[in-house]
Formats: structure tokens, C-alpha cells, sequence
């Protein structure tokens, strides 16, 4: 099954998060992945979810505006940006510093902490550049590490209306 | 109520104006024009019922169990478009109310129930009798409020009746901590309700596509279900109805929102509908479903359910649409306003031949010779003695089903039942709610012999309000409808359904009350003219055949073609009546 990204704008209260999440698994449409997010805004959260389905994707959205907390759907399909943050803190001997560093650095990341034998890194970026730098950073041993799933912005205009897939 | 502070800080309120939480809760239910509340006091609740003692414009009724004042709120709440109120403690008395908020959301019912919580130092700590009941509700409400402080309990209480009323109505919680209960803010009644009723947009464009299917549909039917009752559409409905010559199908919440005498009324259709509307259904070329939602009991087998059909669907619920069915055209909007407009837009019509059609469906009724009285004749009978004006309430089970088939509704919200859940227990206690909501209209309860002691403790709070409720008991000595299934579709081994009763005769003394047992089909008359006439509430326990079927049947996921229909024993048949 196809997956599908909707965002959503809600107002944070007692068991909003709860009633979003559990509505999706009531109704059947298995949550691939989830972002817990702030907003420039007081009391509104964000969220940005990935749900099998992509079939029922209007359903979804139907029954998530039926939810009083819920202030906004948008399908976050064409037209926006999606992006994955990761930290990974990576074994690492003193003369694969600097190999290590150029593949960071080719990813766009930044090290952020370093010591004897090892090293932390964050990035940012679209799913499949975090997984080619994952792949990169493996054969030095990954001893801990930590990614979101997306986060979705609308690039232009904000998409109000629910567009078809 | 920031607003409120600066007040006080500015002099304009005196500090005198502040009132508990309680105070508050009574004041804003108050302001919400509720004047009676069921409920059941408890540790967690004590400050607002204190308050409570001394507000005259809210009367309280002790019900005998939470869940009997869940469907007490239910039942007024469908009896008069007004949202019904109950009240319980927290933990034991919250939980209790779980099945009522379940039952008054599928059935998209305007409660708002109130129960108190653990003080806000306490909750998370397994404190005496916390529950989680956010938690525990969400699955079974529209909406639910966990009110953190004083300050916010009246707007929280005007938000959940907002919500409760507003597009398709549905159960709201309030959650309130006892600390909070006894903590002072100041209330401001609001000016006007907050949030107006959503009544949908009207799409001009679905609007001019239906009115053309309907206009070119040569077999067309027209499904109403209870958004119809909801909206107050019985007279759009009508019209629409009458100019189109379209019959009508009631679903088993849309009972009675439509006259069952009209020459156009085809009754209810589905599992337990009559042959001859699933026939017309199969036939039909096009449905126009109005405010109900495709129940599988209404459509069976969904690959097989009007096979021939385009289908219009209006709803309030955009959730609804597209849900269960593939539809031609999708309305999100209210029902009658929706049928007011196409009711202008849509032209006259005659389908005398595609009635005649369904007229000859019509299966043979066969008039049965037996002793103990029948279904259908107890219907009549409460019929005859209520002079049809009566609201029946009925229980789930077989009895529910013969009250659906055989009443012959003709008047506006006179069938209330518990559809989506299938509650048993709900009779009795919706009544109770239907009577204070229209006293002046007579209210008979109708339960099979399970469903009726399933929330019998309530025949207490009957006697204490003095409550003119009739209750009939249809005895089968069985959970009939089980047991039925049982007879079909488990090689009739009757597993846990024989069910004894108790004596209810010296039941109804124990609770002073009046009670009467039939035995004999001769005794029913008196019984029902008795039960009618007698002031207060009364019991009729009446024996009916006991292994006596629901018919027609449409096996749970199927389609019409696998219709089980009567099949009276040889020895009962006295005559085959064409038509009905
Ligand atoms: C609370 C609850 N428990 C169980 C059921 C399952 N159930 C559906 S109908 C039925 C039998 C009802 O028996 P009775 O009240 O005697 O009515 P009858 O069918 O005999 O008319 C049962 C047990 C239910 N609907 N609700
Ligand atoms: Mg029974």
C-alpha cells in the first residue's frame, strides 16, 4: 500500500494528540510515521503524519476535521517541502576524522560533538539523502542514532483545500 | 477570563462575585437553559452538588445507576432537540457512563455529560477512584474536556454544548476536578451561544445534478434516515417526496420521520426490513439517502446492495459521504435544508408503474392462530389504547424489530431506539428521559425480558419521580434475537439464551408499582385499556410464543437474494391474505 503525508494544525489541549492518534488507528489507517511539532503560534501544535492508504486519503482527512482540535488538514503532497532531522554518534579513531567530516559535510550536516573514539553528527534533509549518508557513516559503526520522520511545509500558497491524489 | 481578573482589578466586579466552581457549573447549565439533569453523586462531585442544592433552576433526578442517566440525557435529548445532561463522580461513576456516551454517539445524540475527577495533585497517582476518563471516552465521544481551573469551567461547559448541538450532534464530556469545583473565578454568562449551528454549504452545482437524476430516474427511492428527524425535516420531506412520487424508506432511526400510513411509505429496509422495499432497493435506479449513513444492517453485502442504483447522499457528516458507498452525487449539507432546496429544483413526477411493481412484492401476510398474544397484535393494541400519539421506546432484541415492523408510525419522533450500538438495557431509562422531556405525551417503553432487567434498578427512580412511563414486556423467556440466530445459524443449540424472569408482579409492588401478566391473547385488550388508563406507570408482562422468529431475515453479509422469509408452521396458517 501506497503511503500518503498530511499535515495537520491542531489546538493543543488535554488529549488532543491522544484523540488524533487514536481516530487514525480506529479507523484503520496505520500510522507509518509521526512528528510532534510547535509552531510560531501559542496553543496551536503541528503535526505531520504518514499514513498507509493512500486510497482513503480523503477519508482520513474527513474524519480528522471532525475532531474539534483540529484546526487544519492539508494533504502534503505536490508542492511541498518535506525534511528529516537526524543525530548519530558514529565510532570513530583519530585518522578517519577527517574522512568522516567530508562525507558529513557533503550531506550538508554538522559534527557537533567529538571525543577519543568517537563522533555526533546532525543533519537535515529529504529522506534519501539521510539514508545515503546513513549508508556512508555505517562501515565506521553506528553506535547510537536518532532520525525524525518528515516534517511538511507548504512551499507557495498554503494549501487550504484538500487536493485530490 | 483574563478579562475577568482585570476586572476585578479595576474595581468594575467586587470580589463577592466570584463563585465556585460549582456555583459556576450550575449557573452556566443555567445559562445553556437546561432545567433537569440526571445524575448520581459521589465523592468527586460533591461541591457541585452542593451547589446544586440550592439552585432552583436546575432539578435533579437520582437515577439508580450512571449509565441509567446517560440514556435518561439520551432519550430527552431525542425527545426534544435539547441536549440532555447527566452527571456522575469520578472513577466507578464515570466508567459507568461509558456504554450511554457510546450509544449516543453512534446514534449522533446531543449529550453533555459532567463527572468529577480526582483534585489536580492527585490525578496520575492511582489516586481513590481516578480513572483516566479522557482516555477511557475519546473513543466514544465527539468531543472531550479535561477543565483545569476555575477560570475555565464556564467557557468549558458553553464549548461542550456548542459542540454537543452543533452539525451532526454527538456526546460531549467534562472532566472537572474536585479542587477545581471548590475554587473561585468569576463566570460571565455569555451573550449569545458561541458558535452558531453548521449547517453545511450547499454546492449549486451537486444541488442541479441531483435535482436531474431525480428528475430522470424511472424506479427511484428515496432512503431517510435520522438526520431527517434531527433536522425537523418532516415536512421537506414530504413535499420532496410527494412532488417526485419517489416511496419513501424509513431506516430504524429515520422511523417515524416519515407517516408509515402515507401511500408513499415503504417502511424499513435492511436486515429485518420487509421483502418487498430490499426488493425495490435491488431494483431501484436511483436512492437518494438523506441523513443516514449505510449501516451494514441497511445494506448487507455492500457489493451487492442496489446494484442498479446512482446514488445521491445528503449528510451534514463530510466523514459520511463516500464511506461506505460509491455515490453519484455527495451533499455535505443539513438534510432538510437540502430538501427544501431540492424540493424547488426537482419537477413534478408520477411513478405509478414503478409503485405497482413494488405493491406486488408485497409479501402474503398469514393471520396466526395462537393462544398467546402476537408481536404485531401488541403493537396494535398499544396503538389502539395510545391513539397512535404515543412515543414508543424500545429495547434491542426481537422486540425492538416487531416494534420497528408493526407499530405504523404516523407521527413526528414517536419511534426512539438505541440503532447503532444496539444498547439493551436503554429502554427503560430513555423513557424516563422522553418523559420529562414531553410530559404531556404518552410514553411506552417496549423490552424484551433480558433487555429489560438489564437496567431495571430504574424502575426506583420511576417510582420516586412519580413518572407516567407503560412499560411492556415482551416474555419470551429467551434473549429471543440470540437465540434466533442460534435457530438459524448454529444448528439451533441454544447456548446461555433461555433467560429467567422474576416475578414482576410482585417486582412492580416491591417498587410500588402496578403490574399485570398476560397469558392469553382474550386477556390483552383489558390488560392494554387497563395499563392506558391507570395514572402512573404500569407493567405488562405479556407472554409471547417463545421461539417465534424475526421475519424477514437478511443474514448478517448478505444480499436480498439470500432472504429468509416466514415460514409459519402448517397448523397456525389460517389464511394467505395477499398484500398487507
Ligand atoms: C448490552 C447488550 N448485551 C448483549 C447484547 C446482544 N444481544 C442482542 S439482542 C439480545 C437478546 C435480547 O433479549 P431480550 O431482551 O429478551 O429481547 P428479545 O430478543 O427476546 O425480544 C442480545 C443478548 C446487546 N445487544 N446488548
Ligand atoms: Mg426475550
Amino acid at each position: 500500500m501506497s503511503e500518503a503525508t498530511l499535515t495537520l494544525r491542531f489546538s493543543e489541549g488535554t488529549g488532543a494528540v491522544d484523540r488524533i492518534i487514536g481516530l487514525l488507528r480506529r479507523r484503520g489507517f496505520p500510522i507509518a510515521g509521526m512528528t510532534l511539532e510547535r509552531t510560531h503560534a501559542d496553543g496551536v501544535g503541528r503535526m505531520t503524519v504518514v499514513v498507509d492508504g493512500l486510497n482513503h486519503i480523503e477519508q482520513v482527512t474527513r474524519h480528522l476535521r471532525r475532531l474539534p482540535d483540529v484546526l487544519e488538514v492539508t494533504n502534503a503532497g505536490a508542492g511541498t517541502i518535506q525534511r528529516e532531522f537526524a543525530l548519530a554518534r558514529v565510532h570513530c579513531v583519530p585518522d578517519q576524522r577527517s574522512e568522516l567530516e567530508a562525507i558529513i559535510q557533503h550531506y550538508g550536516g554538522r559534527v557537533i560533538s567529538t571525543g577519543e573514539e568517537y563522533l555526533a553528527v546532525e543533519a537535515s534533509g529529504r529522506r534519501d539523502e539521510l539514508d545515503a549518508m546513513f549508508s556512508e557513516l555505517m562501515p565506521y559503526g553506528i553506535e547510537e542514532s536518532a532520525r525524525t520522520n518528515p516534517m511538511a511545509l507548504h512551499a507557495g500558497a498554503p494549501a487550504t483545500e484538500w487536493q485530490t491524489v | 477570563m483574563a478579562v475577568a481578573s482585570e476586572a476585578i482589578d479595576a474595581g468594575e466586579i467586587t470580589p463577592e462575585e466570584r463563585q465556585t466552581g460549582g456555583e459556576i457549573m450550575c449557573a452556566a447549565l443555567v445559562a445553556e437553559g437546561v432545567r433537569v439533569v440526571f445524575g448520581y453523586p459521589g465523592g468527586a462531585i460533591m461541591p457541585f452538588y452542593d451547589a446544586l442544592h440550592t439552585c432552583d433552576d436546575l432539578y435533579h433526578v437520582l437515577v439508580r445507576h450512571e449509565q441509567g442517566a446517560t440514556h435518561a440525557a439520551d432519550g430527552y435529548a431525542r425527545a426534544t432537540g435539547k441536549v440532555g445532561v447527566c452527571v456522575a463522580t469520578s472513577g466507578p461513576g464515570a466508567t459507568n457512563m461509558v456504554t450511554g456516551l457510546a450509544n449516543a454517539f453512534m446514534d449522533s445524540v446531543p449529550i453533555v455529560a459532567i463527572t468529577g475527577q480526582v483534585a489536580r495533585p492527585a490525578i496520575g497517582k492511582d489516586s481513590f477512584q481516578e480513572t483516566d476518563v479522557i482516555g477511557v471516552t475519546i473513543p466514544v465521544t465527539k468531543h472531550n474536556i479535561l477543565v483545569r481551573s476555575a477560570e475555565e469551567l464556564g467557557p468549558a461547559i458553553h464549548e461542550a454544548f456548542a459542540i454537543a448541538r452543533s452539525g451532526r450532534p454527538g456526546p460531549v464530556l467534562i472532566d472537572v476536578p474536585k479542587d477545581v469545583q471548590f475554587e473561585h473565578a468569576v463566570y460571565r454568562r455569555p451573550e449569545r451561544p458561541p458558535t452558531p449551528m453548521q449547517r453545511g454549504s450547499h454546492d449549486e452545482d451537486q444541488l442541479c445534478k441531483a435535482a436531474d437524476l431525480i428528475d430522470s430516474a424511472q424506479q427511484p427511492l428515496i432512503i431517510a434516515g435520522h438526520g431527517v428527524i434531527l433536522s425537523n425535516g418532516y415536512e421537506a420531506l414530504r413535499v420532496l417526496a410527494e412532488k417526485t412520487d419517489i416511496p419513501v424508506i424509513t431506516t430504524l432511526l429515520g422511523i417515524s420521520c416519515f407517516p408509515e400510513s402515507h401511500p408513499l411509505s415503504l417502511g424499513m429496509p435492511g436486515m429485518h426490513g420487509s421483502a418487498s422495499t430490499n426488493r425495490a432497493i435491488d431494483e431501484a435506479d436511483l436512492l437518494v439517502a438523506i441523513g443516514m449513513r449505510f449501516d451494514d444492517r441497511v445494506t448487507g453485502k455492500i457489493s451487492e446492495f442496489a446494484p442498479r442504483a446512482r446514488i445521491i447522499h445528503v449528510d451534514i457528516e463530510a466523514a459520511e459521504l463516500e464511506k461506505v458507498v460509491r455515490t453519484e452525487v455527495a451533499i455535505n449539507a443539513d438534510a432538510r435544508a437540502t430538501m427544501e432546496r431540492l424540493g424547488e429544483m426537482v419537477s413534478e413526477r408520477s411513478h405509478a408503474e414503478w409503485k405497482s411493481k413494488i405493491g406486488g412484492w408485497k409479501s402474503p401476510t398469514y393471520t396466526v392462530e395462537h393462544d398467546l398474544p402476537q408481536p404485531v397484535d401488541i403493537l396494535a393494541e398499544i396503538k389502539r389504547v395510545s391513539g397512535g400519539e404515543a412515543i414508543l421506546v424500545t429495547d434491542v432484541g426481537q422486540n425492538q424489530m416487531w416494534a420497528a415492523q408493526h407499530y405504523g408510525y404516523d407521527h413526528p419522533n414517536t419511534h426512539i431506539t438505541s440503532g447503532g450500538l444496539g444498547t439493551m438495557g436503554f429502554a427503560l431509562p430513555a423513557a424516563m428521559g422522553v418523559k420529562f422531556g414531553q410530559p404531556d405525551t404518552a410514553v411506552w417503553a417496549v423490552a424484551g425480558d433480558g433487555g429489560f432487567q438489564m437496567n431495571i434498578q430504574e424502575l426506583a427512580t420511576i417510582a420516586a419521580e412519580g413518572l407516567e412511563i407503560k412499560v411492556v414486556i415482551m416474555n419470551n423467556g429467551y434473549l429471543g434475537m440470540v437465540r434466533q440466530w442460534q435457530k438459524f445459524f448454529h444448528g439451533a443449540r441454544y447456548s446461555a439464551t433461555p433467560i429467567t424472569s422474576p416475578n414482576y408482579i410482585l417486582l412492580a409492588q416491591a417498587y410500588g408499582l402496578n403490574a399485570r401478566r398476560v397469558d392469553h391473547v382474550d386477556e390483552m385488550r383489558e390488560a392494554m385499556e387497563w395499563a392506558a388508563s391507570t395514572p402512573g406507570c404500569t407493567i405488562l408482562d405479556i407472554a409471547i410464543e417463545q421461539e417465534r422468529n424475526v421475519y424477514p431475515m437478511i443474514p448478517s453479509g448478505q444480499s436480498v437474494a439470500a432472504m429468509i422469509e416466514d415460514t409459519v408452521p402448517e397448523r397456525f396458517r389460517t389464511g394467505e391474505a395477499a398484500g398487507e
